[in-house]
């Protein structure tokens, strides 16, 4: 039984480990590394209550919250310490169409505050609503919406232009 | 396009550049990570419910009833004894010892499951497992011990004996074993089924000695232990067919070898304890433990092994002698 838990468990985090990864990666505007232990922590966690997650409706939606938790937990810890870097930490595989506007995107989300940037992520790359998002940060719908409408402005200053006329520059 | 969906269409892209070479290692990292939180959670339970018991109750007896307590007494856990050995030399790891625990039982939901392996500067001496089990039924603990037998209680073992032509678990009649006990049997009939006359069943437990000289003590429970709930199912989460099973698998037994023996710790095993029942046992004596009528009857030898089952009898099925063998 326990062994059947444990292959369960692989296939489940095999699964999800990518899309996990790629969350984390917005997340953490890039940071590889601390996306990776991010993760890492993520799945952990979830084979602690992988019995109880087999009684949760969308358990993929689940390890996603606890990845949003787990890396606002991670900045709260870091926050004072912590200062933006002029340059992004470690730059993964780039994109060979268009690299210039994943970079200038991914520091324009580095500039965001770390729950203004979670709502971002989950509303945008999550396609969760106002109200699953709010859940997802046990916060409430209003404070999402004002974080939501925060978040945009700055990234649309950050960025100058719509992203399409960056992306066709 | 409006900015929010030129930005979701962006974050979708830039997020599909970043790929996960090293997925196998997070995966096998993050399973680790999770066993290891899942044990220390619940050595913390086990832990902190011992200790809450251990003061219910007044004392050690209790929470040595409770545990199993093998030649080394049931308290180390909660006396913070000495540091438990990770593996045991005959293979059986803490993990796998839960793990085996897991596979023993019967279908149904396990939860909770943990190894533990105690001993001294001497080596491991007594190993155990537990896990929360639901058949279905509601959730109860089943509590298993492993540990040498001692010497006295081995000669003594050999007045009861399996009969090779009865179904797994059953044993030919009564069998008087020692003066602490009230009976010693195997029948599975329902009337000895329970902690009181008035129906209500809270544990049992099987005890197996094996010709290697190790006792295998397995006890089912009808809560989960160390929780507050009470009472989580109508009786033990095993029956006796479910608790001889356990106790008598052939996996246990290359543990004889690597469990360093104590004989001289002979009459503080956990054999030789009924049942505890949680809620029950908190400062209060276990009925029939003492001056219950005991029944001796030799049986043929005919095998190395000696399963027994002990339960708590009613007082008014005690008082009514049995003869030959029922179920």
């Amino acid at each position: 039984m326990r062994t059947s838990r444990a292959e369960e468990f692989k296939e489940f985090a095999a699964v999800r480990a990518s899309h996990l990864y790629r969350s984390a990666c917005l997340l953490t505007s890039g940071d590889v590394h601390l996306a990776e232990d991010l993760v890492q922590e993520t799945l952990g966690r979830m084979y602690v209550h992988w019995g109880r997650t087999r009684r949760i409706d969308n358990p993929a939606a689940y390890a996603q919250t606890v990845l949003v938790r787990i890396f606002l937990t991670h900045r709260r810890r870091r926050s004072a310490s912590e200062r933006p870097l002029a340059e992004l930490p470690e730059e993964s595989r780039t994109d060979p169409d268009d690299p210039a506007l994943r970079m200038t995107l991914l520091r324009a989300l580095a500039e965001l505050a770390p729950k203004d940037r979670a709502v971002v992520v989950l509303r945008y790359w999550e396609d969760r609503s106002i109200e699953e998002t709010a859940a997802a940060l046990q916060v409430s719908p209003a404070a999402v919406r004002t974080r939501c409408v925060r978040a945009l402005g700055r990234l649309r200053a950050q960025l100058g232009c719509s992203i399409a006329e960056l992306a066709a520059r | 396009m409006p900015f929010e969906d030129e930005l979701s269409e962006e974050l979708r892209r830039t997020g599909e550049t970043f790929d996960l070479t090293a997925r196998t290692a997070v995966v096998d990292g993050a399973l680790k990570q999770g066993r290891r939180s899942l044990r220390r959670r619940r050595s913390a339970a086990v832990a902190g419910s011992v200790l809450a018991l251990a003061l219910i109750g007044g004392g050690g007896a209790f929470g040595a009833g409770l545990l199993g307590g093998g030649p080394g007494g049931g308290t180390d856990v909660a006396s913070g004894g000495p540091a438990a050995p990770a593996s045991l030399q005959g293979g059986l790891s803490e993990e796998k010892l839960a793990a085996v625990l897991e596979e023993l039982l019967p279908p149904g939901k396990v939860s909770e499951a943990h190894g533990e392996v105690t001993g001294d500067e001497k080596g491991p001496k007594r190993a155990s497992a537990s896990a929360v089990y639901d058949d279905g039924k509601g959730k109860g603990s089943v509590l298993l011990v492993v540990y040498p037998s001692p010497v006295s209680k081995a000669a003594k073992a050999a007045e009861c004996r399996e009969r090779l032509s009865l179904g797994l678990g059953m044993v030919d009649g009564d069998q008087g074993f020692e003066s602490r006990l009230g009976m010693c049997f195997v029948n599975g009939t329902k009337e000895f089924w329970g902690w009181d006359a008035g129906g209500s069943t809270g544990a049992a437990r099987a005890t197996f000695f094996t010709s290697g000289g190790l006792v295998v003590d397995a006890r089912a429970f009808d809560r989960v232990l160390g929780s507050v709930a009470g009472p989580g199912r109508p009786g033990p989460a095993l029956d006796e067919k479910g608790l001889m099973r356990l106790a008598r698998a052939d996996v246990w037994r290359p543990l004889a070898g690597a469990l360093a023996g104590d004989a001289g710790a002979a009459e503080t095993d956990g054999a030789s304890r009924a049942p505890v029942e949680p809620s029950r046992a908190a400062g209060k004596p276990t009925p029939g433990a003492e001056g219950a009528p005991r029944i001796v009857r030799k049986v043929p030898l005919t095998g190395q092994e000696v399963p027994r089952i002990v339960r708590e009898i009613p007082r008014t099925v005690q008082d009514t002698p049995r003869t030959g063998q029922a179920g």
